[in-house]
């Protein structure tokens, strides 16, 4: 990479004052250590929603939805015991997509490098910045680390798949940050036999050892630094500010040791190495304890204090989970139904192939719901669940089959402690923008002069900068400054 | 179906055939050699050294290298967060908290191994002398040169303390662990050497970090004795002995492994592994025969890349490798062997590379074969003219024929979508590509007929007509795009990075020297390891 490291941050909008924890919304201060922290979650699937069945609906025998009065929408229906907790959004779009001149290799790319950073690409195929759950970590531990690990980035798959690894989550310095797939892997990460034998006498020599060992890389480091040039010593940096985040970090979590699961958890996982050979059912069943494993793996993690910042990616449900056999209703995969049936004018309306997309979307939606219950089974020492200090996001690379990324279907879950209104249905402004050669200039046309296209929602960037305040994160500003206009107020308490 | 309306990304293609590569765009295809513009070629200097980290296959060669002899055990390590390109592009090596927990406990796996035996060690006395041996050899091993005097000083000094508390084995085992997350041994550093002479803006890199240089690009791996000698001796730093090395690193089967890997590479042949197709009507393609088809397809590049004009051979050979259960991909008799075997193909079936039926199934999914990704894999890895993506509101899928319309085959399909909307602007290229490979089922299979009807193998190169995929590689075979496309991914891959700025003459000047030797890729390669990209580093 071609820049300083800082002069990038900077360049992010993240100024000196922003990079350091101050005081929450509301004029609240930074939360005592003591204190339950609150812990994020963001739920990103690939796929965005089906149209017509991502909306929040009506009351039966209403004729709209009101902000208060309100469904969930169809899809979000296994879910749907967790209205209470929930802000659905309205009117919200991946604004940087839109103004960004370099557009995404393709479409899922478009997707995966806006959709969480808010931030214009660096090319076709790079983010130009953090995503949200990385800002948001990096900022918790601006004075050292507060956990095992800064974030715990997992994927629910069937098998592993190069698209696991760049999943939508970008470092402080624009790189992908890999996902972690296999269950042993991601246990073995969270939970590592010197957490479960802390306090042993082998436990303490092991860390007088590591000390010296680090001493020496550290010096070692420091020496080679001062003879490169500028790009390779900020990359050495990089790697070393890493490394000595994770000497901090491992003196860490032993509070909640009793939080942390037996190895017992995983055994519906097994060991098998390769899944070359699977039958679509077992495929499918892969996919469920996949889902169910990272489940209860996000739960205990978040339980134990290992980390506080969670994202989840969800890999595509496999056909069998709901009932679809390639070549069914003239398409030879998923991803090609599910463009036949997406968008404002579908190519295929037929019922029953829409169902089958309904389907696939319900199983992932069910998924979610497996988390939710987890978060919600286990108890906090104040006698409040962990779903209480938990905020959910269900959110996603692209709004739906189309590509699009405008007219998100996102909701967050989760109060923050008291922090959001919950149980609202919010209905943000759009507007329309001004273009110049097609792309938006972000100048607002009156309404009496709104056409069909070219409406431009609220940026999703403004409801990252209010889950960071939420999280004690006050900053200026997320992804691109001038998409970001400030805090959703109307989500507050 | 929303009209596209980001005109500045539409504008990109159109800016690309201002310079005449944008695909559809007359102008570049034939005999005129691609000069880049704006930039002056008369001392071609690299534009770019980012500082590259070892891929976990060169991870686990250079931890074997430092502890030789030890048994390594399983060492995870994250790789390329590319989805595309090769393993070592920097653009894929960010830094993670993943990362540093995995080299730690790789770390700490490699020295519980190492203390367990004594076979790596220099000396075994327990002695401050053999203490400061071990502290410079094996830390002199990690960082593949001789250390610093600091270094030195540092290493040392750790090994004498810890040994006096601990022994020899036990202080050495924690120097590796040590020494194995160091950014020295991690990282590719290049300090250079400014008393050297080098072109102006640029820094001459010293003989240690060109051997390195060398041998992670032919070898994938640390500097072999006979390198680290001769960097020791000064004697890299004259392009001839360079030139010379280069030359008998690639008689080394070591080499070939990595002609193999630049391959499977740059032509995407993991997708061959991953490709999903419908099991029930394509039950040949196990396990095994995607491992039969990918080596089949990586012994004709080595066998092409060995015939008179290489790179053209690569694009209309006539030469299969099968065995007994590829023989029905090739459309062959069984040869009666479980060992791959050259045969000859039918002359009016297939030719060169593309027609290999691992890269024909490697573009399939679902039910069938798609020209779409045919086509773009001949734009993006031969061409190098990737196209534009497609615009976000786009729907990407092939609208199903109203009843009665006659449509039926594949490419009838494809056009009924394509060629109805505004898909049409770039799919012209993509797709005109890709009909010329309908004589190939999704398995590679050759045929005549798909459903029923006549297969249509017509389709165009940047305008100009191809009656089918045989055509295609006769023009493609000695084209001057297609050698500088060549020249641009071993460029690439060679140094890690992608090409921009001045680094066009370098590439172009490969380009000539790939004409000059008629097509012979080693030309190619040590005209890459001997190029002004490859001995300096931008200066500071």
């Amino acid at each position: 990479m071609s820049f300083d490291r800082r002069d990038f941050l900077r360049g992010l909008g993240l100024s000196a004052a922003a990079l350091g924890l101050r005081p929450i919304l509301g004029g609240g201060s930074v939360r005592a250590d003591d204190a339950v922290p609150l812990r994020i979650v963001f739920w990103y699937p690939a796929s965005g929603l089906l149209n017509g069945f991502a909306e929040p609906r009506p009351l039966e025998g209403r004729d709209v939805a009101t902000e208060t009065e309100w469904r969930v929408a169809n899809l979000l229906e296994p879910i749907a015991d967790y209205q209470d907790r929930m802000i659905a959004l309205e009117g919200m779009d991946v604004v940087a997509d839109r103004r960004d001149p370099i557009g995404g290799k393709n479409a899922h790319i478009a997707g995966r490098t806006s959709a969480l950073t808010g931030a214009f690409r660096r090319d076709p195929e790079s983010a130009g910045g953090p995503s949200i759950d990385q800002v948001i970590a990096h900022h918790l531990a601006a004075d050292g680390p507060i956990t095992r690990l800064p974030s715990l980035e997992v994927a629910i798959a069937e098998r592993e798949s190069p698209r696991l690894r760049d999943g939508g989550c970008y470092s402080m310095s624009g790189d992908p940050v890999p996902f972690l797939f296999d269950p042993h892997t991601i246990y073995d990460r969270l939970f590592p036999s010197s957490l479960r034998d802390e306090g042993s006498a082998e436990e303490e020599a092991r860390r007088v050892r590591r000390g010296a060992v680090f001493e020496l890389l550290r010096g070692q480091a420091e020496r080679l630094k001062g003879r490169l040039g500028t790009e390779q010593r900020a990359k050495v940096e990089e790697h070393m500010d890493a490394r000595a985040d994770l000497e901090r970090r491992l003196g860490l979590g032993g509070s909640r040791r009793a939080n942390v699961p037996g190895p017992e958890i995983l055994a519906p996982w097994g060991e098998v190495a390769t899944d070359r050979d699977r039958t679509p059912e077992e495929k499918g069943e892969r996919w469920w304890t996949s889902a169910e494993l990272s489940g209860k793996l996000v739960a205990s993690a978040l339980h134990a204090d290992a980390t506080r910042v969670v994202t989840i990616r969800v890999g595509s449900a496999p056909d069998a989970l709901f009932g679809y056999t390639p070549g069914q209703y003239g398409s030879d995969n998923t991803h090609d139904l599910v463009h036949k049936v997406s968008g404002d004018s579908p190519d295929l309306t037929d019922p029953d192939p829409v169902e089958a997309i309904r389907q696939w979307h319900l199983r992932e939606v069910e998924a979610c719901r497996l988390l939710l219950d987890e978060l919600a089974a286990r108890t906090e020492p104040d006698g409040r669940s962990l779903l209480d200090h938990t905020v959910v996001v269900y959110c996603g690379q692209l709004a739906n089959g189309s590509h699009d990324l405008t007219r998100l279907p996102w909701t967050v879950i989760g109060d923050a402690q008291g922090r959001f209104r919950t149980g609202r249905l919010l209905t943000l402004d759009r507007h329309m923008t001004r273009d110049l050669w097609g792309l938006s200039t972000g100048d607002v046309v009156p309404r009496e002069r709104w056409g069909k296209y070219h409406q431009e929602g609220r940026a999703q960037n403004d409801l990252f900068l209010t889950l960071a305040h939420a999280m004690g994160v006050e900053l200026d500003s997320v992804g691109e400054p001038e998409l970001c206009t400030g805090v959703i107020e109307e989500m507050l308490a | 179906m929303t009209v596209h309306h980001s005109a500045a990304r539409l504008l990109a293609p159109c800016v690309l055939a201002l310079v005449g590569i944008a695909p559809g765009c007359k102008g570049s295809f034939g005999p005129e050699p691609l000069r880049p513009n704006g930039v002056d070629c008369a001392q071609p200097t690299p534009s770019a050294a980012p500082l590259r980290r070892l891929t976990p296959e060169q991870y686990r060669a250079s931890v074997a290298s430092v502890v030789p002899g030890v048994e390594l055990g399983e060492l995870d390590l994250v790789g390329s967060s590319l989805e595309s390109g090769f393993d070592n592009d920097v653009r894929g090596q960010g830094v993670s908290a993943l990362l540093v927990e995995q080299l730690d406990v790789n770390a700490q796996t490699v020295a519980s191994a190492a203390a367990a035996e004594t076979g790596w060690l220099p000396c075994t006395d327990d002695t401050d002398a053999c203490a400061r041996t071990v502290a410079l050899e094996v830390g002199a091993r990690a960082y593949r040169r001789p250390l610093a005097e600091d270094e030195a000083d540092d290493l040392s000094a750790f090994m004498e303390r810890e040994r006096a508390s601990r022994g020899l084995v036990p202080a050495a085992a924690m120097l590796v662990e040590a020494l194995l997350q160091t950014p020295q041994f991690l990282y590719l550093p290049e300090v250079g050497d400014p008393s050297r002479e080098a072109p102006l803006g640029t820094v001459a890199l010293t003989d240690h970090e060109l051997a390195v240089r060398l041998s992670y690009f032919l070898w994938n791996e640390p500097p072999d004795s006979t390198l680290r000698e001769a960097a020791a001796a000064g004697e890299l730093t004259a392009p001839e002995q360079l030139e010379a090395h280069a030359r008998r690193m690639l008689e080394d089967p070591r080499a070939a492994r990595t002609i193999d890997r630049f391959v499977r590479q740059w032509l995407h042949l993991e997708r061959l592994h991953s490709a999903e197709l419908d099991e029930s009507l394509y039950p040949e393609l196990t396990p095994e025969t995607r491992d039969d088809l990918e080596r089949s397809l990586l012994a004709f590049a080595r066998h092409a890349f060995g015939q008179p004009g290489g790179l053209s051979a690569l694009y209309t050979d006539r030469t299969g490798f099968v065995n007994d259960r590829l023989a029905p991909f090739f459309g062959v008799s069984p040869p009666g062997s479980e060992e791959l075997v050259p045969v000859e193909l039918p002359d009016d079936e297939r030719a060169g590379v593309l027609t290999q039926p691992a890269l024909l199934t490697s573009t399939s999914h679902g039910l069938t074969h798609s020209p779409i990704l045919r086509g773009v894999l001949v734009l993006d890895s031969v061409l190098c003219v990737p196209p534009p993506p497609p615009p976000p509101e786009i729907l990407a899928a092939i609208e199903d024929p109203p009843e009665g319309s006659g449509v039926v085959t594949t490419r009838q399909k494809i056009e009924q979508t394509h060629g109805t909307n505004e898909c049409s602007h770039c799919h012209e290229a993509i797709d005109g590509m890709g009909f010329t490979f309908e004589a190939y089922d999704a398995l590679g299979r050759y045929r005549t007929h798909e459903h029923g009807e006549p297969v249509d193998t017509s389709g165009q190169l940047r305008g100009m007509p191809v009656e089918n995929a045989l055509d295609l590689a006769d023009r493609l075979a000695g084209a001057r795009d297609v050698e500088a496309c060549f020249a641009t991914q071993w460029f690439r891959f060679a140094l890690a990075r992608q090409e921009r700025g001045a680094d066009a003459c370098q590439v172009d000047a490969l380009a000539d020297q790939l004409r000059a030797s008629d097509g012979d890729l080693r030309e190619l390669v040590v005209a890459l390891a001997t190029s002004p990209s490859f001995r300096f580093r931008p200066a500071d």
